[in-house]
């Protein structure tokens, strides 16, 4: 499932549904509102939803490769980080509605984990954030079962650059600070999990040099402990 | 509400309940209040008690005691978005 932030809906407002003082609204039935007579999947923070197949997935991926070669990692990228700009203002949004308390005041980790909630419950995976090496100006975020990667199987290359860019944008956004992400491990390349590194620009670029230099996500993670 | 054979439970089998009886008369031993008065049913006070350990049994503010004391809540954690903003250093945009 695939979700795009809301822009102004020429369709009768959808009514919220009864109970909107809960907030563990995570189940199948609390956050997704189906209609039936309208066509349309509504989450409970007003974002319309798409069901799509992994066929879908697998042709976006194969179409731009064949429309713009080795180039397609970067429109991905850019595309995810275009949806994480947009993201963190509707975010903020219905964070400030839904618990009364601005992005800027709220505890970072229940931030964070409220912001990618949403993204678990449309299947975009689970996720962990490495805060240890925040200090050193670099944080690591695991992803667990990306739709992208688990789509597309064994490639022997890194693929979610979607999610990298969706990293990059929101937190680029979020912090004020000019911020890159990486994918520096992948499921598509046979790990059980992928991991992405964020930071500024110098620190993704030295991790895109390593990668190039065939080194592991627990090497580049060493040498940036080094720096 | 006390029952007419106070501390015997008249649901029990038959059986169960003949061999509880004191069928002997022999001096039933005072029973302490529980640790957690509030668990033990009004109706299954024993009468033998003291009048004084009987009414010390009951509950009477309503709060459940507490046997050990309330732990201190770990204070939050001040860390928040300008904090992990000014890690990464580097101009605002």
């Amino acid at each position: 499932m695939t979700t795009s932030t809301s822009r102004p809906d020429p369709r009768p407002a959808v009514t919220m549904p009864t109970g909107r003082e809960k907030h563990s609204h995570y189940s199948y039935r609390d956050f997704f509102r189906f209609n039936r007579d309208q066509g349309t999947i509504i989450d409970w923070n007003n974002t319309q939803n798409l069901l799509l197949s992994e066929d879908f997935i697998v042709g976006l991926q194969t179409g731009l490769e064949r429309e713009v070669g080795d180039a397609s990692a970067a429109v991905m990228y850019t595309i995810g980080m275009d949806w994480g700009t947009r993201d963190s203002v509707y975010f903020s949004q219905w964070y400030e509605r839904e618990y009364g308390i601005g992005v800027k005041q709220s505890n970072l980790l229940f931030l964070l984990e409220t912001w990618w909630w949403p993204f678990t419950a449309q299947g975009w995976g689970k996720w962990e954030v490495e805060t240890e090496s925040k200090q050193k100006g670099f944080l690591f975020i695991n992803l667990f079962d990306s739709m992208v990667a688990r789509t597309l199987g064994d490639v022997g290359k890194p693929v979610c650059h979607l999610y990298a860019g969706l990293f990059a944008g929101f937190f680029t956004a979020m912090t004020s600070r000019e911020l890159g992400c990486i994918e520096i491990q992948c499921y598509a390349m046979g790990e059980t999990y992928c991991k992405f590194l964020l930071g500024g620009q110098e620190r993704i670029d030295a991790a895109n040099f390593w990668i190039a230099e065939g080194a592991s996500a627990r090497e580049i993670e060493h040498r940036l402990h080094q720096l | 509400m006390l029952t007419l054979h106070p501390g015997r439970d008249l649901t029990q089998p038959l059986s169960a309940f003949l061999q509880g009886l004191n069928w002997d008369n022999r001096p039933l031993t005072p029973t302490l209040p529980t640790e957690d008065p509030i668990s033990a049913p009004a109706g299954m006070l024993p009468l033998t008690q003291s009048v004084g350990q009987f009414f010390a049994a009951f509950n009477w503010s309503g709060i459940r005691p507490r046997l050990q004391p309330v732990p201190e809540l770990p204070e939050e954690d001040p860390f928040t978005l300008d904090d992990f903003a000014a890690l990464f250093g580097g101009a605002l945009l």
